[in-house]
């Protein structure tokens, strides 16, 4: 018979400790095919589980569970589970069986046709007949968690059980060591105490689930289970922390233990503490208050851990807040006091030390004091009241009698962490009415006080509070508002000896403006804006200036445009000094980038181009008709960014719309032949902005493309204008990138080489095949390799343009403010970057090796560098051994900027593949480097310098000593004498690297 | 010497505020040369462990830039450090330290005076002659015991 030659093997297997599991899953596919029923698998194992031998049993028991396992549910008959549990049930009386008997109930508790019954009886079997603990882990593991889906799924069972249930779970966990069994097993308690009364047993429970506190656990890398030192405390302060009826037992305990020495105990301890505070009877967290307030203020004064002092003032906040009355009595406060009067309560703990300490000469600790003050204010709107009640008189009255900066600065402190607990629970204190005017006067800017560095700590102080007065909800009227606000704004603005002063001031308009960004535009922006206007400001103030209002801006959206447009009309009225307009479009430039980049930024795009790019740019091309030597191009390419950000993230037909009056005004311009003296060009980058932010499907609006492009082409070939050549350029290589047809694009492509083509060569001609090969290269369109091939062609006949034409890679794969990159919906294939260098690399080196004259080797190399310098690091370092010879030429032969990034790149493939310059390592690469570090050479630029300083200090991380031992010495010596590098900045390098290098094979 | 018995067990630790030099435009000028200066030399020092907390000689305040005097055409650097106690007996120690991370720091220009400022320590004059006597210094340096616990103050000085 089929199903008892299988019932064998598999227990002759289970004996041979075989794998089993080709067997199981074909009894399973049988009986779920319907070959053999579950009823003839348990005839065919009758033997075993019927033997008197244990052992026979258990194996019996174990296939029967492995087939079970493994079973859909629908392979068991609704009939079959009942008589099964009840097997089972039985079985757990059986030792041997139970580590198969728990599995097999498991897979069957989840069968609907699993009746309550069954779930009672297998409890009690549970509970009654298996001592948990003298089972191996997985057992155990198995026993949770089957209880743990029996609370999941069968609720009215567990309530029915009560009692027993509970006492039955706490006798279970008992001696539990395996923390994979205590998470799951206290993760079951909170689950019992919603459903059942603990009350009776809660003792029991208690008992075994605290004395596993404080649990420490250290998570080993070879262990798969995910359990952590953090989940297993979370879970055991759940459990210890669910129940009100474990307060009694707790509180006293988890008080002794704040005393720990160990950190993570106390923070452990006190981190319970704060859950216990939000589920325990207030009653019972009373009588042990005082203590507690006690080492909590140990704590905090100690301050020997900030993790500590944290979570010490959150569980006396949560402890105040269990504790506080819901709401202050009707009768009022000075009844209330009244009552304190008579009985300490549990404030008095707090504010007794507290009003000690504000009242003595020297106040101790008045950081720590205003700390403990602002927890136990903050716990509740009845406690807020009642410690700014006790507190504020005292501070106040201290405040008019003493003239010593540092106790007033100290004594403001603290009275602005009681205030700021008004804010914190929403609701000003009531004494503060009657405190108002004192509070003015206090936090009133004393003109007498010297604001030299000496008192500027108190004059931050003072900031702070009166920026506390102005969030706490109700206290100042519309009027003292603003009076506040421009307080604060004066510290900004104005010239402070302390430049902290201004620092905060700036930080705390940061803050205001995002709680009263309404008051902060009609108080603080014109303040502002009138400071940027002044006479004789100063570079610096502006530059401080501006960054207060990009710091606002940006954190603050509902103030960020009245800053934009403020800022625009401050540009554009000219009440700004012509000097200063950089600063401020750059700002402009850096809030609309912050602004477009955030995740709703294209909503605001279409305000931003009206009230701020357009604005910017009709002011620049006005300004520029009439008087050209006013604008400084560096302030168009800022506010040609501005148009960039901003006009690229509108849809096309908002962005045609715009286009029609920018082309009334440029288009001229840039086609006519402009001569290099005409300052009007400078202004066509603004023109290129609007022209390649647009989308591929933007229609521009001229009526032949062809002719367009030409006429750019043309233009641009024949000006002597470098800033129209660049903007043609630019504009032919965009459209070109964006045209999605391939026939149109190669048609286009002829037509702007070939009327480039019909004079004689010259530098136009080579940057305007650097371009189309930028547009083309980008989109894998072979139009751009041929551009290149007419480059490298154009180099290696050592033409006069040989040079421009290897300068001019750069432009292929460089960046770029606006044409063809992926902010403005440049097109880019996937695999372009690979491509090019897969092609372009190995026709450089061919070139390279056959030319005859060191000023072919000379620009290809400079080609190499280009190359390599934009190319991610994944890409290069395919097939990187084959350059690897000719970046060391290159850092032999050429010079600044191209030797450094050569240099460079011979250090990224240090650190990515050392192995690959284990040859070259002291031969070649250490002499140039140590050739490049020396100062005196005219090669080498500062960042060639620093480049080789920082290959130098990474060589003896990469390279084992003994391949380096024959030139320690020299590079010792070369960088002894670099340390006295002219440069600052090159000697911090150099003496790094020597550092290195002294140490470098010295055990 | 024994350095596990602590000679000053709670010393004031002093904040330190951000040191970082502002960038100049001159920074990338080849053409101008940036001498030596005290900021420089201290930015070479401040970092220096004190041999007895896990602390820096900026923290602790045993350096301070006012106290150091650097003139790059004469090739000088005059260097005052205050011990945090006046019978430290670090006092020596810390001031080799000092020593031999400027001996790998600066040019070899540079003739570098380290003194004890002035009534800061019970035993002034022999801390300063003992630190300024080349012989005496280099005989510290060749006692491998001394030179580890010189590197391991130097360790966080880079």
């Amino acid at each position: 018979m089929l199903v008892q030659r299988l019932v064998d093997a598999y227990i002759i297997g289970l004996e041979d400790n075989a794998d089993n599991s080709t067997l199981c899953q074909t009894l399973v596919t049988h009986i779920s095919n319907g070959d053999i029923s579950l009823l003839e698998l348990v005839q065919a194992l009758g033997s075993y589980l019927s033997s008197e031998e244990a052992g026979r049993r258990s194996k019996g028991a174990h296939v029967l569970a492995d087939v079970l396992t493994d079973l859909p549910a629908d392979s068991i008959p609704p009939q079959a589970t009942e008589k099964l549990a009840r097997f089972f049930a039985a079985r757990l009386a059986d030792s041997p069986c139970v580590p198969h008997a728990l599995p097999s109930i498991i897979a069957l508790q989840g069968l609907d046709s699993f009746t309550d019954q069954c779930a009672v009886d297998v409890l009690d079997a549970l509970f009654k007949e298996v001592h948990v603990q003298s089972f191996q882990h997985s057992t155990r593991g198995e026993a949770y968690r089957l209880l743990d889906l029996i609370i999941d799924n069968r609720k009215t069972v567990v309530k029915s059980m009560g009692d027993d249930f509970v006492l039955g779970f706490a006798q279970m966990l008992d001696g539990e060591k395996d923390p994979r069994s205590l998470m799951v097993a206290f993760q079951i308690i909170p689950k019992l105490a919603q459903l059942v009364n603990i009350k009776n047993n809660a003792e029991d429970l208690f008992d075994v689930i605290f004395c596993y506190f404080p649990i420490t656990f250290k998570h080993r890398e070879s262990d798969p289970s995910s359990i952590s030192s953090e989940s297993l405390k979370s879970a055991l302060r759940a459990a210890i922390t669910c129940s009100p009826y474990f307060g009694d037992m707790a509180i006293k305990p988890l008080i002794e233990k704040t005393t720990a020495a160990s950190m993570s105990v106390k923070i452990d301890t006190y981190e319970t503490l704060s859950a216990a505070a939000l589920v325990y009877d207030p009653e019972v967290l009373k009588p042990d208050m005082e203590a507690l307030v006690e080492q909590i203020r140990e704590d905090v004064i100690m301050a020997s851990d900030e993790a500590v002092v944290s979570a010490a003032l959150d569980t006396l906040e949560a402890m105040y807040s269990a504790v506080s009355p819901a709401a202050p009595p009707s009768n009022g406060l000075d009844s209330r006091v009244a009552d304190f009067n008579e009985t300490l309560t549990p404030l008095d703990y707090v504010l007794k030390d507290a009003i000690f300490q504000l009242t003595a000469d020297d106040i101790k600790n008045p950081e720590q004091i205003g700390k403990l003050l602002r927890s136990a204010a903050r716990s509740s709107a009845y406690n807020c009241n009642v410690v700014s009640d006790a507190v504020l008189p005292i501070i106040v009255e201290r405040l008019h009698t003493t003239d010593v900066l540092t106790v007033r600065r100290e004594l403001i402190d603290v009275l602005n962490h009681v205030l700021s607990a008004s804010c914190d629970v929403n609701r000003k204190a009531e004494c503060l009415d009657s405190d108002k005017n004192n509070l003015l006067n206090i936090y009133r800017l004393d003109a007498s006080v010297p604001l030299d560095k000496e008192y500027s700590f108190l004059h931050i102080t003072r900031l702070k509070g009166i920026t506390l007065l102005i969030l706490m909800p109700g206290f100042l009227d519309v009027n003292e508002t603003t009076m506040a606000l421009q307080t604060i704004s004066r510290a900004a603005i104005e010239r402070n000896e302390d430049e902290n002063v201004n620092k905060e001031g700036s930080h705390l308009l940061v803050q205001l403006a995002q709680s009263k960004p309404e008051e902060v535009e009609t108080a603080v922006l014109p303040l502002f804006f009138d400071a940027l206007c002044e006479d004789m400001v100063s570079t610096h103030k502006v530059s401080s200036l501006l960054n207060a209002l990009g710091a606002i801006g940006v954190a603050t959206a509902t103030v960020l445009q009245p800053i934009l447009s403020g800022l625009v009309q401050v540009i554009t009225s000219g009440k700004l000094l012509p000097s200063h307009c950089l600063t401020a479009t750059t700002t402009i430039r850096k809030m609309v980038d912050t602004a477009t980049a955030a995740p709703n930024g294209a909503e605001i795009c279409p305000a931003l181009t009206s009230n701020i790019a357009i604005p910017l740019s009709d002011w620049a091309f006005n300004t520029g008709s009439s008087n050209s030597s006013s604008i400084c191009p560096a302030v168009i390419v800022e506010i040609a960014k501005t148009i960039t950000a901003a006009f690229s993230k509108l849809d096309s037909d908002k962005q045609e719309q715009h286009l029609h009056a920018q082309f009334g005004r440029y288009t001229m311009m840039a086609l006519k032949v402009g001569k290099a003296d005409d300052a009007h060009f400078q202004l066509l980058p603004l023109y290129s902005a609007f022209v390649c932010a647009c989308w591929p499907q933007t229609k521009l609006p001229v009526d032949n493309l062809d002719e367009y492009l030409g006429g750019l082409a043309s233009a641009a070939i024949s000006t002597e204008s470098f800033y129209q050549r660049d903007v043609c350029f630019e504009i032919i290589a965009t459209v070109l990138n964006k045209i999605s047809s391939t026939d149109s694009r190669d048609q286009l492509t002829r037509s702007v080489l070939g009327n480039a083509d019909g004079v004689d060569i010259g530098i136009a001609h080579v940057l305007l095949r650097h371009w189309v090969a930028r547009a083309l290269i980008n989109r894998n369109d072979k139009g751009g390799y041929e551009c290149v091939h007419w480059l490298l062609s154009l180099i290696t006949q050592d033409s006069p343009f040989s040079s421009d034409a290897a300068e001019g890679f750069s432009i292929i794969l460089g960046d770029h403010n606006w044409a063809v990159t992926a902010a403005t919906h440049g097109v880019f294939r996937l695999l372009s970057k690979q491509r090019f260098y897969a092609t372009v690399v190995p026709e450089i080196t061919v070139s390279f090796k056959s030319a005859s004259s060191d000023a072919i080797k000379a620009n290809l190399l400079v080609v190499l560098t280009h190359t390599v310098r934009h190319m991610p690091k994944s890409v290069l370092m395919t097939g990187i051994e084959e350059v690897v010879p000719l970046l060391l030429s290159a850092i032999r032969l050429t010079t600044g900027d191209l030797k450094a990034a050569s240099i460079r790149t011979i250090t990224m493939v240090m650190l990515e593949s050392p192995e690959t310059l284990q040859e070259q390592i002291a031969t070649s690469i250490i002499p140039l480097l140590i050739a490049s570090v020396a100062h005196t050479s005219s090669a080498n630029s500062i960042e060639v310098r620093r480049a080789a300083h920082d290959a130098l200090l990474l060589v003896p991380e990469k390279y084992p000593f003994s391949a380096l031992n024959a030139v320690r010495k020299n590079v010792l010596h070369a960088l002894a004498r670099a340390r006295d590098d002219h440069k600052r900045l090159v000697r911090m390098e150099a003496v790094k690297a020597y550092n290195k290098w002294l140490d470098y094979g010295v055990s | 010497m024994n350095i596990t018995q602590k000679v000053n067990t709670a010393p004031l630790i002093y904040e330190v505020e951000s040191q970082t030099r502002a960038a100049l435009k001159t920074d990338f000028d080849n053409s101008v040369s940036d001498p030596i200066d005290a900021k420089e030399v201290y930015d070479q020092i401040r970092k220096i462990n004190d041999p007895e907390h896990p602390l820096t000689l900026e923290q602790l305040r045993v350096i301070n830039c006012e106290h150091i005097t650097v003139d790059d055409a004469a090739s000088r650097v005059v260097i005052e450090f205050t011990p945090t106690i006046p019978h430290c007996s670090m006092a020596t120690l810390i001031g080799l330290c000092i020593r031999v991370r400027l001996l790998r720091s600066l040019p070899e220009r540079f003739k570098v005076d380290i003194r004890v400022r002035e009534g800061t320590h019970q035993s002034e004059a022999d801390v300063n002659k003992q630190l300024n006597d080349k012989e005496r210094v280099a005989a510290a340096l060749e006692n491998t015991y001394l030179l580890d616990v010189v590197n391991q103050c130097l360790a966080t000085a880079a």
